[in-house]
């Protein structure tokens, strides 16, 4: 069992898999649900979860089955289960491609999820530019309903569940949960303060939890194999499998899904066909844009949860971006910084009037139009957001900047004394 | 009850509460933008930030609830980064405009950065310039001052229960803006303005008249509906620049309406009299205030020689000590106790918002105060009573004090023609004045001294700063001259003496005086006993 390297994309590599219901039900799914409503409590699906150790894949790596066992039991209230499709980060493209090549794992995911927590309505929140998504999800909704697993009654067992596909209108900041609820519920997208959390109260002021894609398409892995056998894959802490999306310059970008604990560098070199034209590697953000960029000389690490936080870097999302030594550190940042001055929602003061501000002092600098002090200023600012902040957010647009400015102020000096982009050619 | 310690003090409270009204409760100051105690927290301002023991960071503590053994800080070397952190970036786009700006003298945004803010700016970049707004009738939005705390925003959504103002854009681009289709003319939409904590949201009819350090300001009740709410009159050199409420939570909370608080606009729109005049054939001629009292004082001597034929007819937007005086005078001078308010069901439904801030119909301010002060049980059946006595005939002479500029129901002014001798107290001309033997030039609640009750049986108390237009008598000077001239020795000198007065006489007054009812009122006990616990 340990061995296994694929759970949630073990469908999709197979030839020939189209992700219909059929395809999907001759892979063996939609045994899980059968299992979970027929034979197991709610209380032991929560147990089962905990005992694997999955951790949330959307960036935060908060404990699921822990996550799960917040929701009151004795809530009078109805209960909302919300699939968290609304994938923004930069350099994250994997749960895209698990709702279009495989959406009733997420959907068997969804339904267990919601049994678990006494949920009859749940919801897809996608984001709005997955229109296409959107339309794959529906459909494979209307074949699980066909077939009896979404419904009145589902099987026989006296559970009734129904999921809708709520599509985002096109904002990063709706990825957060609170913001996602606030979305979902008719609101602008502006997160919660916490607490209250949403296990307590979230959606509509119910209990409410929020998973994302990929965690929720490793639970039908978990219920028919057991937790335990889920907690054997991968390293301590650090259970399962992990995709991979692997983009920038390497020979073979794409997506790969390897047990938790695979090295960065075994990543790059040997599945992603290593960096392109041979050129040098020059850093690697390890998993999404928000956290922390790591240096050549850093890539020998492993890619799981706390490996990471020991080289100061973050797992998230698993969005691997690799760039080489063509690429201007703080163009790179210019760009990150640009996306993040544009998706602040503006709510609270620190992120709303920061990251515009980072983003013009990156600016000046990658112009030639700054001066030493503005890169210690650049990462105060930076200092100032982080930590201050309704949602992660703050922490998500200064990390990048602290993280290229430690690791990369050479550069950043080098322009403030050429007066220009010294890869302007 | 629970324990918590804050700044090295014991505090006790109640469980439950937000750590911000607990710390601000004992006289500590938490800096903040967002947080209103009437409103919903958001957060989103993040400068009330303290330093709680065992918390991994600064917390908000508008959105911190206080637990017992909570250790909390409120001076720290983190607190005090947090703050100056917040206020830098407040500031960056600000365009410190002070030396224009409404606000400045009243600025939360210049007492915090000046307290706790940093002396200079780091930003060297060009600042955003967004356009001024018009939102409506009587708001402006000077979109560069805003600071996005949407207090105004929830203020709307939540106390005047009509979404007129929200957000649109995103991220620094994020404004202040009338919802698509809409106004912002809500009966209670004047209230966003003095809760912008910055020189955002302005009074059109404010903007650029003074500087507020110039106001003075005086707190007093609002006479425009029977609410009663509590208000502040600013002025300068005689003249109200605005009016704002003043929070009284037993009353009006942190409300007051657009009718109150552009009420002083339609008294300084009129010919305000200023002259006593007596009337002469046809013609109305301008007299002393003297002339005036001796020719009513030898008319009503005519008549008071039957008991009732000299009435009074009391307007209830007097004071209770006005009424009173009125009331007492035709008792002791003119042997009559034909004395009534003119009581009438009010033509238009309360408007009662969400959080229960209520506008009257009932729009004289002091109609429980009239009940009270002349005794009647059933007053709209007293009133009656006085006017088939003037049908009759029995009843020869009125006084009517009105002071105000609501119309006279014509079946009154028919009434009134056929009085011998008729003397009206008023501040303008008006169809009643015309038909007016002698015409008395009166003030109104603004520029006047003594007590409303409103119809929560709240007794409150009127002051003022204002000097009504010279010439100009209050109610009780001129039932004291008339009083004189018929040879009574009247004891009042002041509606303070006339309360004194009233204390002794209803019970419901007992033991009160215009200092013990303080700045928030007593509300008359039900059981006639003064309910001296609240306020």
């Amino acid at each position: 069992m340990a061995d296994i390297q694929r759970i949630v994309m073990a469908n999709i590599v197979k030839d020939g898999y189209t992700g219909s219901i059929d395809d999907y039900r001759k892979e063996g799914g939609y045994t899980a649900i059968r299992k979970v409503l027929l034979e197991m409590k709610p209380d032991e699906v929560i147990e089962e979860v905990k005992t694997s150790g999955v951790r949330g894949r959307g960036g935060a790596g908060f404990p699921m089955g822990i996550k799960w066992g917040f929701v009151p039991k004795d809530s009078p209230k109805p209960r909302y289960f919300l699939n968290n499709a609304d994938e923004g980060e930069p350099g994250t493209f994997k749960d895209r491609a698990l709702m279009t090549h495989d959406p009733h794992m997420v959907l068997e995911g969804q339904i267990i999820g919601s049994f678990a927590i006494g949920c009859n309505v749940s919801y897809i929140y996608i984001r709005g530019e997955f229109y296409h998504e959107a339309k794959i999800l529906e459909r494979a909704i209307k074949e699980a309903e066909d077939a009896g697993f979404l419904g009145d009654n589902i099987l026989g067992s006296g559970f009734n569940h129904r999921i809708y596909v709520h599509r985002g209108a096109g904002s990063y900041v709706c990825g957060e949960e609170t913001g996602l609820i606030e979305s979902l519920e008719g609101k602008r997208g502006w997160p919660r303060n916490k607490p209250p959390f949403p296990a307590i109260e979230g959606a509509f002021g119910c209990p409410t939890i929020v998973n994302n894609v990929e965690t929720i398409a490793n639970v039908p892995f978990i219920i028919n194999n057991g937790g335990a056998a889920f907690a054997a894959i991968g390293v301590e802490k650090g259970t399962g499998t992990k995709i991979y999306g692997i983009s920038g310059h390497v020979n073979k970008p794409g997506l790969y899904e390897f047990q938790m604990g695979i090295t960065l560098k075994e990543l790059i070199y040997e599945h992603a066909g290593g960096v392109r034209d041979d050129k040098k590697l020059k850093a690697v953000i390890p998993g999404g844009v928000s956290m922390p960029v790591l240096r050549a000389d850093e890539i020998d690490v492993q890619m799981d949860f706390d490996s990471l936080v020991k080289v100061g870097s973050h797992l998230g999302s698993g969005g691997v971006i690799v760039m080489d030594e063509t690429v201007c550190m703080v163009d790179a940042l210019l760009n990150l910084s640009v996306f993040y001055a544009h998706e602040s929602c503006g709510q609270c003061t620190p992120c709303r009037e920061g990251m515009p501000w980072m983003k013009m002092i990156v600016d000046r600098i990658e112009h030639g139009n700054a001066s030493e002090e503005d890169i210690d200023l650049l990462y105060d600012v930076a200092c100032n957001i982080e930590g201050r902040t309704i949602c992660a957010m703050g922490e998500a647009g200064a990390w990048p900047v602290k993280a290229f400015v430690t690791k990369f102020r050479e550069e950043f000096v080098e322009h403030v004394k050429l007066g220009r982009c010294p890869y302007n050619k | 009850m629970i324990k918590l310690t804050i700044d090295g003090k014991e505090v006790t409270t109640e469980p439950g509460r937000k750590l911000i009204d607990v710390i601000t409760e004992i006289g500590t100051e938490i800096p903040h933008y967002c947080y209103h105690k009437a409103l919903s927290v958001t957060g989103s301002c993040r400068l009330c930030m303290v330093e709680v023991e065992n918390a991994p960071k600064p917390l908000i503590a508008c959105n911190t609830i206080a637990n017992d053994g909570m250790v909390v800080y409120t001076d720290t070397e983190n607190v005090r980064k947090a703050r100056q952190v917040v206020l830098e970036f407040l500031l960056l786009h600000h365009p410190l405009d002070c030396p224009v700006c409404d606000k400045a003298g009243e600025c939360l945004l210049q007492d915090f950065s000046f307290k706790y803010g940093n002396g200079e700016s780091r930003f060297t970049e060009p600042k955003r310039v967004p356009p001024f707004k018009d939102l409506g009738p009587n708001i402006m939005l000077a979109t560069t001052r805003c600071i996005m705390c949407t207090r105004c925003v929830r203020f709307m959504k939540e106390i005047a229960g009509e979404d007129q103002l929200t957000v649109v854009d995103r991220g620094s681009k994020n404004q202040i803006a009338v919802v698509e289709g809409k106004k912002l003319d809500h009966p209670l939409a004047g209230n966003v303005v003095d809760i912008c904590p910055v020189g955002c949201l302005l009074d059109k009819k404010f903007i650029h008249r003074t500087r507020v350090w110039h106001l003075e300001k005086t707190n007093t009740v609002c006479g425009e509906c029977s609410a009663g709410c509590n208000i502040y009159v600013e002025s300068h050199n005689n003249e109200i620049f605005r009016i704002t409420p003043k929070i009284n939570m037993f009353v009006n909370g942190f409300w007051i309406c657009d009718y109150g608080r552009y009420s002083n606009e339609k008294y300084n729109d009129v010919d305000r009299l200023t002259k006593p005049k007596i009337r002469e054939g046809n013609e109305q001629k301008a007299v002393t205030i003297e002339e005036a009292a001796t020719a009513i004082a030898n008319n009503f001597s005519k008549y008071m020689k039957t008991k009732n034929a000299v009435a009074a007819i009391v307007s209830p937007g007097s004071t209770n000590e006005d009424a009173f005086a009125v009331k007492e005078s035709m008792r002791i001078a003119c042997n009559s106790e034909a004395v009534t308010g003119l009581f009438a069901e009010p033509e238009i439904k309360d408007e009662v918002f969400p959080t229960g801030f209520t506008i009257k119909g009932d729009k004289y301010p002091n109609q429980e105060g009239l009940k009270l002060v002349f005794g009647l049980s059933v007053p709209d059946i007293d009133a009656e009573s006085v006017l088939n006595e003037i049908e009759s005939g029995k009843i020869k002479a009125v006084y009517y004090v009105k002071n105000d500029l609501k119309e006279v129901p014509q079946r009154i002014l028919d009434l009134l023609e056929k009085v011998e001798f008729l003397v009206v107290e008023d501040i303008v001309e008006s169809p009643l004045t015309e038909i007016a033997n002698v015409i008395l030039p009166g003030k109104i609640y603004l520029e006047n001294y003594g007590t409303f009750i409103n119809y929560q049986k709240k007794l409150q108390r009127l002051q003022t700063d204002l000097k009504a237009p010279s010439g100009t008598k209050s109610t009780w000077e001129i039932a004291k001259m008339i009083a004189e001239r018929m040879g009574q020795k009247i004891q009042w000198n002041s509606a303070n003496d006339l309360f004194l007065m009233m204390a002794k006489h209803y019970s419901d007054l007992e033991g009160l005086s215009h200092f013990k009812l303080g700045d928030s009122g007593k509300t008359l006990g039900v059981d006639n006993k003064v309910n001296g616990t609240d306020g």
